[in-house]
């Protein structure tokens, strides 16, 4: 009852955090917070060193490096009470001129498991405590502090600290923990190498791998840790200290790894490494809060949204697409006002399917998924689909049926609402049919888009869909441009039924990619889907709104066609995987991976990447124009050059982590590796044949 | 048959790898230094060969070296050292500007004096040079050369890295220790330790 009711008075009194004071030692200033406002016996409480510190000033971690001291908590507790040592926080990295220490600056917190004897009687008992620092800007000032703290004892569920309990428990959480990582070191031409794997570094962000020993000695701390990743962890060549010169090295190597913004314990034993821990290269830099990996900060990053979105405008992939606008377009010249509407309602469409795929790109990658750009396409289902639907809109275009009275039909109804929601979806349409085309500024506008908070990304993807919608919305805004189009008549309708044909191209090409991705039967189903659907449209163009058996029979076959393009399955493995011949010249080429990346690399043999995807237009007219031509062939003949290519047609995590390396998030990526050289070339998006050639030549000379 | 012979051939393999490898020191050379010491005489390294010498890393506006200083703590040692024929030279690497930094030799000259202290010179080494060449990195930072200008100890002073003078009672003090096994023929039984201190401002 005494313990209720200290608890009460505690809480509801009170409501304040457990009595302590902050003490101003100089250049910091220090006291003791408790995570939980009562404490039941016989439990563990978590209270914690509170420091703040001057600004440019530091205190240190448990190795604190080259120079300092660990900060130290010396306990003055009543009987039967017990304090462990600090859950020390993840320690910063603090270079002075040649030396390095590990430490903290401004607010830190370390908290102390406090146990408390099963006998402890209910009601306020005052912890006290001397902490002592070492805090150093350029000199070192020893400094200490008389610090005290008083929590109460009672039965029951513990009361969470209203001003401090939060803080407390997530510097608990946030404490490198061991994470059932198995580690292990070994020397390799006398540096320590510890390999590290496990499940929390399966494909996890590695950027500014390190690891901090957890005494001092037996690395050099100021000295460059090199890291290489591996699908399942990582290998990091440290730099050794005196134990390792001194031949007595440590039976265990233990500390903490940070790997991007996480951090574990790690406890290496003697020994070959675990599996899956090197051949993907080094991580990309640590990617600090204010310099992304891609170098761009966030209004760069839409600035180029902006333009990749307009020069999305002209790829190869929008063509089609580009033609169903131009016929939209010619029909509402000389209305400015439907014309307007129009124009808006198609800006909409876009920016709701960029937002839209955004979005789905946000919660899959949440999910952990490997994916990037253009993984919309990398489900055949999906790719059947859209070719339902550009089949759909060809035929359409053909005459071979109509939507509502006159869905593209000049000088009627405008700004009716169909009309209206036709605007909106071939801007949906554009979008569906574009995202494959990273064009030359996207790639990194959505490079860094990766890692980033969901609502970064959906910045970046609004203003790649301004920039798309940019020029068909502009010019239906000046009445000047439109009257420069020719008045409505009866060429219009030889104009649509002309402009079908790039959409025929565009299903034709939609085809090819489902052949890349799936097997003979799948490719089967798909054009029996396409031939089901064409049916279906004539039927209910014959029936001409009137007869119900006919347009009944038409839903049927939409239907059929509709369950029939969902049905085909990627394939296991297919064409996309075995290697082929080029089709313009025979440039030979073998399969990438990281192992056979790493394998060339450490064979001192330069080597061309080149990172693609059926999909992907600007890979294929890269491939065309300048990868398979004699000139590359004979480059990489003469630079004894091993070409590997990605073929990212289907989902692939290893090529999904190669691209976000070097801050892409789709294809295509080309990369010329010189021998010996630590980081690839990386060549424009756009390719000519003498550009790969003088990278070829140049990786060579580097080698010899 | 096979498997003996295998074993024997490991060893044979394995021996000259375990030969290789020093056995307890550090076994690397000193490096070697000239540096102009208080007085505005240039000390080397050769000078003293065949003797033992202590580096001692010192910097007067650390805590740690007030630590020790104050309390008698390394003077005393000095004087007994010096007295065994040990030749001690403290090393002041704070450049320009920094704190520690001397400037003048006389204010050096006139610091030991105050402080008590014994070492055999007091080198100026403001550019950094020599302490970058041992890698010194605290002060204080120890560093025992043996007579054929070995590193025979490098590191702490003491096994309590703390600025407080009460830390002393009970601490082994690692360079005494290292010079009595120098003394006594033995080899260094704690070759290395981690320094601690101040770091040095270079």
């Amino acid at each position: 009852m005494r313990a209720f009711l200290a608890a009460v008075a505690a809480v509801f009194l009170f409501a304040a955090p457990a009595l302590a004071a902050p003490v101003n030692t100089g250049h910091l200033e220090a006291e003791l917070v408790a995570r939980d406002l009562t404490i039941a016996p016989g439990s563990t409480a978590y209270l914690a060193l509170r420091q703040k510190i001057d600004k440019g000033w530091h205190t240190y971690w448990r190795n604190p490096g080259d120079s300092g001291e660990p900060t130290r908590l010396d306990w003055t507790l009543p009987a039967g009470w017990s304090a462990g040592d600090f859950v020390w926080a993840t320690p910063q990295r603090l270079p002075i001129g040649p030396l390095t220490n590990y430490g903290y600056s401004g607010e830190v917190l370390l908290p102390v498991a406090i146990t408390v004897p099963a006998g402890a009687a209910p009601g306020p008992v005052t912890l006290k405590a001397r902490a002592s620092f070492l805090v150093c800007e350029d000199i070192c000032i020893p400094e200490d502090a008389d610090l005290s703290i008083t929590v109460t004892v009672a039965d029951g569920t513990p009361v969470a600290d209203p001003k401090w309990g939060q803080a407390v428990a997530e510097a608990l959480a946030a404490a490198p923990k061991p994470a059932g990582l198995t580690a292990t070191w070994r020397l390799e031409g006398g540096k320590p190498v510890l390999a590290v794997a496990g499940a929390p570094l399966k494909g996890a962000d590695m950027s500014g791998a390190w690891f901090y020993p957890f005494t001092g000695g037996v690395l050099d701390h100021a000295a460059p840790q090199t890291a290489d990743r591996g699908p399942d962890g990582l290998t990091l060549t440290l730099p050794p200290g005196y134990a390792y010169e001194s031949g007595k090295p440590p039976a265990i190597l233990d500390g903490v790894l940070t790997v991007g913004d996480k951090a574990y314990e790690v406890s290496a034993t003697q020994g070959p490494p675990p599996a899956g821990v090197s051949g993907l290269g080094p991580p990309p830099e640590a990617r600090a809060p204010t310099a992304p990996a891609s170098g761009l900060g966030l209004a760069a990053a839409i600035g180029f949204a902006i333009l990749g979105g307009l020069i999305l405008n002209l790829m190869p992939c929008v063509f089609p697409v580009l033609s169903m606008k131009a016929a939209a377009l010619a029909g509402h010249a000389h209305e400015p006002r439907g014309a307007r509407a129009q124009g808006l309602a198609y800006g909409a469409g876009v920016l709701v399917s960029f937002l839209a795929l955004a979005g789905l790109l946000i919660v899959l990658q949440m999910g952990g998924a490997a994916i990037g750009w253009g993984f919309q396409l990398q489900s055949p289902p999906v790719v059947a689909m859209l070719a339902l639907l550009m089949t759909a809109v060809a035929l359409n275009m053909s005459g071979v049926f109509e939507v509502g009275s006159s869905l593209q039909g000049a000088g009627q109804g405008l700004a009716s609402r169909q009309g209206l929601i036709g605007s909106f979806f071939t801007g949906a349409l554009a979008v569906a049919v574009a995202s494959p085309c990273t064009a030359p500024f996207m790639g990194s506008a959505l490079g860094f888009t990766l890692g980033q908070p969901p609502l970064v990304t959906l910045a970046v993807f609004a203003g790649l869909a301004m920039g798309f919608a940019a020029p068909f919305v502009i010019l239906t805004f000046i009445p000047a441009l439109l009257a420069l189009l020719p008045r409505p008549g009866a060429w219009m309708d030889v104009l649509r039924k002309l402009l079908a044909f790039p959409m025929y191209g565009a299903v034709a090409w939609l085809v090819w990619v489902l052949s890349q991705q799936t097997d003979a039967p799948g490719l089967a189903l798909a054009l029996m889907a396409l031939l089901l659907a064409a049916f279906g449209f004539w039927l209910w163009g014959q029936a001409r709104g009137a007869r119900r058996w006919l347009q009944l029979a038409a839903a049927l076959c939409l239907i059929g066609a509709g369950a029939l393009a969902l049905m085909p399955r990627a394939a296991a493995s297919g064409p996309a995987g075995t290697p082929q011949a080029a089709s313009a010249v025979d440039v030979p080429y073998e399969a990438w991976s990281p192992e056979r990346l790493a394998a060339l690399r450490a064979e001192g043999r330069p080597v061309l990447v080149n990172f693609t995807a059926a999909w992907c237009v600007t890979c294929q007219v890269n491939e065309k124009v300048a990868l398979s031509t004699p000139e590359v062939a004979e480059a990489l003949k003469g630079a004894n050059a091993v070409y590997l290519k990605g073929d990212w047609t289907r989902r692939d995590p290893a090529i999904a982590a190669a691209l976000a390396e070097h801050g892409r998030a789709g294809v295509p990526l080309y990369l010329v590796y010189a021998p010996g050289a630590a980081t690839p070339r990386v060549l424009p998006q756009l390719l000519t044949p003498g550009m790969v050639a003088e990278a070829l030549r140049d990786a060579a000379k580097t080698g010899g | 048959m096979s498997m003996t012979r295998r074993a024997a051939l490991s060893i044979t393999l394995a021996l000259p790898a375990a030969l290789s490898l020093p056995v307890s020191a550090l076994a690397k050379p000193a490096p070697g230094f000239a540096v102009v010491d208080a007085d505005g005489k240039v000390r080397t390294l050769e000078e003293f060969r065949g003797r033992i010498v202590v580096l001692e890393w010192v910097n007067r506006a650390c805590p740690y070296i007030q630590k020790h200083y104050n309390s008698g703590n390394m003077p005393g040692l000095q004087v007994s050292a010096t007295r065994e024929g040990v030749v001690w030279l403290s090393v002041a690497s704070s450049a320009r500007g920094k704190p520690g930094y001397w400037g003048d030799g006389r204010k050096a000259k006139a610091w030991m004096a105050s402080k008590g202290s014994a070492a055999t010179a007091m080198l100026l080494d403001a550019d950094g040079t020599m302490g970058r060449a041992y890698g010194a990195r605290t002060t204080p930072h120890m560093f025992v050369i043996d007579k054929t200008g070995a590193i025979a100890y490098q590191g702490a002073i003491d096994d309590r890295p703390s600025s407080k003078v009460e830390d002393l009672k009970g601490a082994r003090n690692l360079v005494a220790a290292a010079l009595a096994d120098l003394h006594a023929g033995r080899p260094v039984a704690t070759p290395w330790t981690q320094a601690y201190g101040c770091a040095i401002k270079y």
